[in-house]
């Protein structure tokens, strides 16, 4: 079926939201989704199969336990929702080091969340996992090896970094640039359904009482 | 010869701008939305014509109108409908209407059209796609629709009196963009010039759907009445707009747009200043502001509400309008910085809604001056958005301090200040307010409430700041805190854009929703704002804007102000 991009991340928001996640993860989470399904990525379905395996209303437990060393999670894997709220705020530290992560669980939503980061020219970061590389510079995207595992269950390891932007090869050898595309977006339909449970979870149930003060509507309307 | 001094000086504080009361006073300006689209539109040569008329004896069927310009054409297709009268309500949760419609990207074959017809009428229930650029439906005046039909028929004009009773044949109930319900999303289109400004792409919709209520009824009266029947007079057409009905929709955009918002009222606040720091003005200037005053006053003279409220202020706004007219006349606008001098009189002299009218109607002269500000109120969003985890605690109670001292001083668990929680409804996704103290679904409460979430923040953030230092990035504290999270990146959005944040609390016993409501529809140029409750709002657009067959011939661009003889 065919989605508007703001319907991806409106959805993909909620789902967060109704899965127990906080409110600011949870926007970050819809935008991410909404930034990878703009390259074509189908996110929907990698995050439907996330969001349904493990509990993120534990989400302390499948986040970083701090930022220095190698990231690691309490539970017995990292969340790509949670390691990628932190890889964006991590930008500037990239600068001083690569940050490498424990196992972690769908690997290609954590590059979501850092493309839908506002990066400027100077930031060019690279994150790759298994046997495939992401380069994020400006609006692009580009990707690098095996394209299959872009969408595993889960990698023993992700590192995410900074590139320089001046002087760097990278773009002229087998990476392949995703073309970015405003508009429709192809979902599954049961993985979007799938979503919009988890986002039902948060709408309240409706009353006579709240359609008529809820809504402050209770005179006639029709004039 | 009037001459501009620097525009920063004499921009009114955010703590003055933001606060709900005063918002919830906003008149349009000439930088609002339908005011500037149609400016633009005539400037730029757009040329528009009804291209279908394909609507039967019952006023079912299609119609479609064609808009031209410099790059590219644009069609409102129109789904007409024959509604029982028990099946009209303006509620978000009806499901039929007189009218729906859609703004489609190009010119419509005979596959869009019927693809459209199993889809625009359902609304919600439909599905469109990214040729759609907005989704709009429309009911029938019961009061007017009749009245303007049955004249019509036997050959005679309705009555001016009944026209401006009511001000439009229909109200829109609801005007969708930006990829709602599968229509196309704002970036695929906000790189066009005629669409670059939020809400451009709604309000040319809705501003050729005004034509479409006034062909549909004359349509219906050529039906009853054939050979009598007659069209109607141009004077008495302008007096129509489009009526809309607005209820708590609205409310959450304001809040969850913050860098949008801030570049809506700096330009605004920007245009105020660049007219006070003129330091005289010119004879053609207090003219025009004089006249405008007149204008005005018929304006509010046709102000019509039933909200006991609204009306107290409506009668509070003559009385204002009648103490600015003695102003002009004595100290007057001779005087040195006069503009100046006249905002700073209307703060001690004025209520709220006459100091915000005067913020309105001394721009009207000086549109060269401000009128370019209008393509400011657009915004790269995903610029503010990202959280800068390298500030430090330290920086971040500091933001708080100075920019949130409004809501440290709230205490939220007191029950007046807590009162309320906003709420989405599973009934077709509608926001809602609730009693918290009364009502079930407070678990669920949706986040609008940044002086809350911010004040609970600040203290979290002390005692981080205890245990692992001040200096410690706040990418660390959001680690062990990502409830925090929607809370950093709003000061952080603050401490760049000060206009971003209202700076009052939206869960206080006493909140108005529709200050929230009528400061957004200012912004789009709505006018005679009618209260139906604290959550829904009765206005009209584009009345007595030019239709599209006169907008080329149409010179002034004050059009929102009545005309003086009619």
């Amino acid at each position: 079926m065919k989605c508007s991009l703001n319907e991806i991340e409106l959805n993909c928001r909620k789902a967060a939201r109704g899965c127990g996640l906080p409110w600011g993860v949870a926007d970050e989470a819809g935008k991410a989704m909404r930034w990878l399904h703009a390259f074509g990525l189908d996110a929907v379905t990698e995050y439907a199969m996330l969001l349904g395996k493990y509990d993120h209303s534990r989400y302390l437990e499948y986040a970083p336990l701090s930022l220095e060393g190698v990231w690691q999670a309490r539970a017995e894997i990292l969340s790509p929702i949670m390691v990628g709220v932190s890889l964006c705020d991590c930008l500037e530290m990239m600068t001083q080091r690569t940050i490498e992560t424990a196992e972690i669980a769908r690997p290609l939503l954590a590059a979501g969340f850092l493309g839908q980061t506002a990066l400027d020219k100077e930031q060019k970061v690279r994150i790759k996992w298994g046997n495939v590389a992401l380069v994020l510079y400006r609006d692009e995207l580009y990707v690098f090896g095996k394209t299959e595992d872009l969408t595993i269950a889960s990698t023993t390891s992700l590192t995410c970094e900074r590139l320089s932007v001046v002087g760097d090869s990278m773009f002229e050898d087998s990476g392949v640039r995703q073309e970015l595309h405003i508009g429709d977006a192809v979902v599954d339909p049961d993985a979007w359904a799938q979503l919009s449970e988890y986002a039902y979870r948060t709408y309240v149930e409706a009353t006579e009482a709240s359609r008529l003060s809820g809504a402050g509507a209770g005179l006639n309307d029709n004039d | 010869m009037e001459s501009a001094r620097t525009e920063t000086k004499n921009l009114r504080a955010p703590a003055q701008v933001m606060r709900l009361a005063r918002m919830g006073s906003f008149h349009q300006t000439r930088l609002s939305f339908m005011r500037a689209l149609l400016r633009n539109l005539r400037d730029r040569q757009w040329s528009f014509s009804r291209t279908r008329w394909d609507v039967d004896a019952k006023g079912i069927g299609v119609a479609v109108y064609q808009a031209n310009g410099p790059d590219r054409i644009y069609s409102l297709i129109c789904y007409a409908n024959d509604l029982p009268p028990e099946k009209r309500s303006d509620r978000v949760i009806a499901t039929e209407w007189d009218a729906a419609f859609t703004l489609f990207d190009g010119i419509p074959n005979a596959d869009d059209i019927e693809r459209l017809r199993n889809n625009v009428p359902k609304q919600e229930a439909g599905h469109c796609c990214q040729s759609e650029l907005v989704l709009a439906r429309a009911n029938r005046s019961v009061r007017l629709f009749e009245h303007v039909v049955e004249r019509l028929a036997r050959g005679l004009q309705p009555d001016k009196d009944a026209i401006d009773a009511v001000g439009y044949l229909m109200r829109t109930t609801a005007v969708y963009g930006n990829g709602k319900f599968g229509i196309s999303d704002r970036e695929r289109i906000s790189d066009r010039p005629e669409f670059a400004s939020a809400f451009h792409s709604e309000l040319m919709a809705v501003w050729l759907i005004r034509s479409f209520t006034v062909d549909i009824a004359e349509h219906m009266a050529q039906v009853r009445g054939g050979d009598d029947a007659v069209p109607m007079q141009r004077d008495l057409r302008r007096r129509l707009g489009v009526g809309n009905s607005t209820g708590l929709g609205m409310a959450p955009f304001l809040i969850l747009h913050p860098s949008l918002i801030h570049s809506w009222m700096l330009a605004r606040e920007t245009a105020l200043a660049r007219v006070r720091n003129l330091t005289e003005s010119s004879e053609v200037s207090r003219n025009q502001f004089s006249e405008l005053i007149s204008r005005m006053m018929l304006g509010v003279e046709s102000w019509k509400t039933a909200d006991q409220r609204q009306q107290l202020r409506i009668e509070q706004l003559k009385k204002d309008l009648l103490k600015l007219t003695a102003y002009v006349k004595s100290p007057g606008l001779k005087i040195h910085l006069p503009w100046n001098a006249l905002v700073e009189w209307s703060e001690t002299a004025l209520g709220l809604e006459g100091q915000e009218l005067v913020v309105s109607l001394v721009l009207e002269p000086h549109g060269e001056l401000v009128d370019d500000l209008a393509d400011t109120m657009a915004v790269d969003e995903a610029q503010y958005f990202s959280i800068d985890g390298s500030q430090s605690v330290d920086q971040t109670l500091e933001i708080i301090e100075s920019h949130y001292d409004w809501a440290l001083k709230l205490d939220y668990s007191s029950r007046e200040q807590s009162a309320r929680f906003w709420y989405y409804s599973e009934e077709k996704l509608e926001p809602r307010v609730g009693e918290r103290y009364e009502e079930p679904g407070a678990e669920k409460e949706y986040p609008l409430c940044y002086g809350r979430d911010v004040s609970a923040m600040f203290s979290d953030l002390k005692s981080f700041a205890e245990q692992f230092g001040g200096n410690s990035m706040i990418a660390k504290f959001l680690l062990s805190h990502p409830q925090h999270r929607h809370s950093v990146r709003r000061i952080q959005i603050s401490q760049r854009l000060e206009y971003s944040e209202i700076q009052d609390n939206l869960l206080a016993c006493d909140m108005l929703p529709i200050d929230l409501l009528r400061c957004k529809l200012s912004f789009f140029g709505a006018s005679k704002f009618d209260p139906k409750s604290d959550r829904w709002v009765r206005i009209n657009m584009y009345q007595h804007a030019p239709f599209y067959d006169e907008l080329k011939e149409f010179e002034s661009d004050g059009w929102i102000y009545p005309p003086l003889v009619s």
